[in-house]
């Protein structure tokens, strides 16, 4: 991994920051998401909850617990996730797919440098402990990529593109 | 200003009356087609067309799914004491042109929800109509709880006929009395990513929003659509300062700040005259608004009013005129 541009390149960005965790206020049950084994203590209301882990292996994600969960959720039900940047995220967009909106997610991110990159050419998905800016290697094929600004919230993952796409031949 | 000159219908559609049907409860059902019979533009489910009623015009909601429609239908209730615009559609015949808006939507379903609960109080009856048949149509799950007056319950054999084919639930009960009950029945134990639509007089949208709030349903799944029979209160008398002319003008209580404009010779173009249309919108310079509108959105509150029923909060408003 070596850093191509510092992380000031932020102007044109939609990385995900400042996330909080007011959703949980007008719960009627909880279901605690923590992810990679995250500790932290978190403060929710005294309504029914229910407790999952999710855990990352490289850029995948074992989501099954949250997605039992999900078959039951009710509408009421208000989500807290706890974790490392690149998992807590992937279990935002599964929350999300299955009908869970945004103001119903409180999130709090205990690790930011803890990312996935999509690539632009293949589309595997290659971990990433480092800010966006960083070149990293391919998981699948090999090219050098760069980890750029752009954020999927439904991929949870930064869009990484060949490192010299634009230099001159 | 006669009704052809305002703007939504200046751009709308010559239509004629296809079909009337009397119902029970002094409603009354019109299907507007294209003169020659072409095919009308589509619309979203909860769309309403604002129909042009003699020197006024008002919006009707329609009642289809809105695929390919061949007619317009809409349903209207007689208000003796409203301002004229359900009688003028209560004496429209077969054959009848009739000046309308192409179809507006402002209650729009949301396409990805998993169950989409449809709450209608009286009359409100006609877009929850539209919605029901529309999810039945693109296949999207939907519960249905109408709650009308004993002896007025237009449409109930449509929702039922919907029902039955798309397998919907369906709760139906007489008068306001029972609504508490089957609101609570209703609004709990709904699958995560399910949405609620209501439509009814005023005070019947409140209580069914403030049950599901405090049943946890978060704003962004709930959907409401105000047809404006609300009484307003008179409010309290304030001024209006016209900033480029500096004139100012009394709103005494009673007058809203549209018809103390008009009173001073200024010719605001407007439609709904009831907070729905957006038609009247004005920019404030100085002072708080008092809204009491159902069209501008909480950011474009911070500097506009609808003065057709909002007031002010301060004894002055300063308006960009």
């Amino acid at each position: 991994m070596s850093l191509l541009a510092p992380p000031a390149a932020r102007r044109h960005s939609n990385a995900p920051r400042d996330e909080d965790m007011t959703a949980l206020a007008s719960a009627r049950s909880v279901i605690v998401v923590r992810c990679d084994g995250e500790r932290l203590a978190i403060l929710v209301p005294a309504v029914p909850v229910t407790r999952v882990a999710v855990r990352s292996i490289g850029a995948e994600v074992d989501l099954r617990e949250l997605r039992a969960a999900l078959e039951d959720a009710r509408v009421g039900v208000r989500f807290a996730i706890v974790g490392p940047e690149r998992t807590v995220y992937a279990a935002r967009a599964e929350i999300r797919r299955a009908g869970g909106l945004d103001s119903e997610i409180a999130i709090r991110v205990t690790d930011r440098d803890a990312r996935v990159v999509l690539c632009a050419h293949c589309r595997e998905r290659t971990p990433l402990d480092g800010p966006t800016g960083s070149v990293i290697a391919c998981a699948g094929c090999g090219m050098r990529l760069v980890a750029n600004e752009h954020f999927s919230r439904s991929h949870a993952a930064y869009l990484g593109h060949k490192v010299d796409a634009e230099a001159p031949r | 200003m006669t009704a052809a000159t305002l703007p939504a219908l200046r751009d709308g559609l010559d239509l004629v009356v296809a079909d009337v049907i009397e119902r029970p409860g002094g409603i009354r059902s019109i299907a507007l087609a294209a003169p020659g019979g072409e095919e009308l533009p589509g619309f979203t489910a909860g769309s309403h067309l604002v129909v042009g009623c003699g020197e006024r015009a008002n919006a009707y909601s329609l009642t289809g799914e809105g695929i390919f429609p061949e007619s317009y239908t809409l349903s209207v209730l007689r208000r003796d004491e409203g301002r004229g615009g359900s009688a003028f559609m209560h004496t429209l015949a077969v054959g009848d042109a009739v000046r309308a808006s192409r179809p507006r939507s402002a209650f729009a379903p949301v396409a990805d929800a998993r169950l989409h609960l449809l709450i209608a109080g009286g009359i409100g009856v006609t877009p929850i109509l539209s919605h029901a048949r529309a999810a039945a149509a693109w296949g999207r799950r939907a519960a249905i709880l109408y709650v009308h007056a004993p002896g007025s319950d237009a449409h109930l054999d449509d929702l039922e006929d919907v029902a039955r084919v798309a397998g919907f639930e369906l709760v139906a009960c007489e008068g306001r009395a029972a609504l508490p009950q089957a609101l609570a029945g209703f609004l709990v134990d709904r699958p995560l990513g399910s949405h609620l639509y209501t439509c009814g007089p005023e005070g019947f949208m409140e209580r069914v929003l403030g049950e599901a709030r405090a049943a946890g349903w978060p704003e962004d799944r709930l959907h409401s659509e105000a047809f404006g029979s609300a009484q307003l209160d008179p409010g309290a008398p304030f001024t209006a300062t016209l900033a480029r002319s500096g004139e100012r003008v009394n709103v005494p209580a009673g007058v809203s700040l549209l018809e103390a404009l008009e009173g001073a010779g200024r010719a605001i173009p407007n439609m709904c005259r009831q907070g729905v249309c957006g038609e009247c919108v004005l920019a404030v310079r100085g002072g708080r608004p008092l809204h009491r509108d159902s069209y501008l959105s909480d950011d474009e509150r911070e500097s506009a009013i609808m003065p057709c029923v909002s007031r002010c909060v301060d004894t002055e408003l300063e308006l960009d005129l």
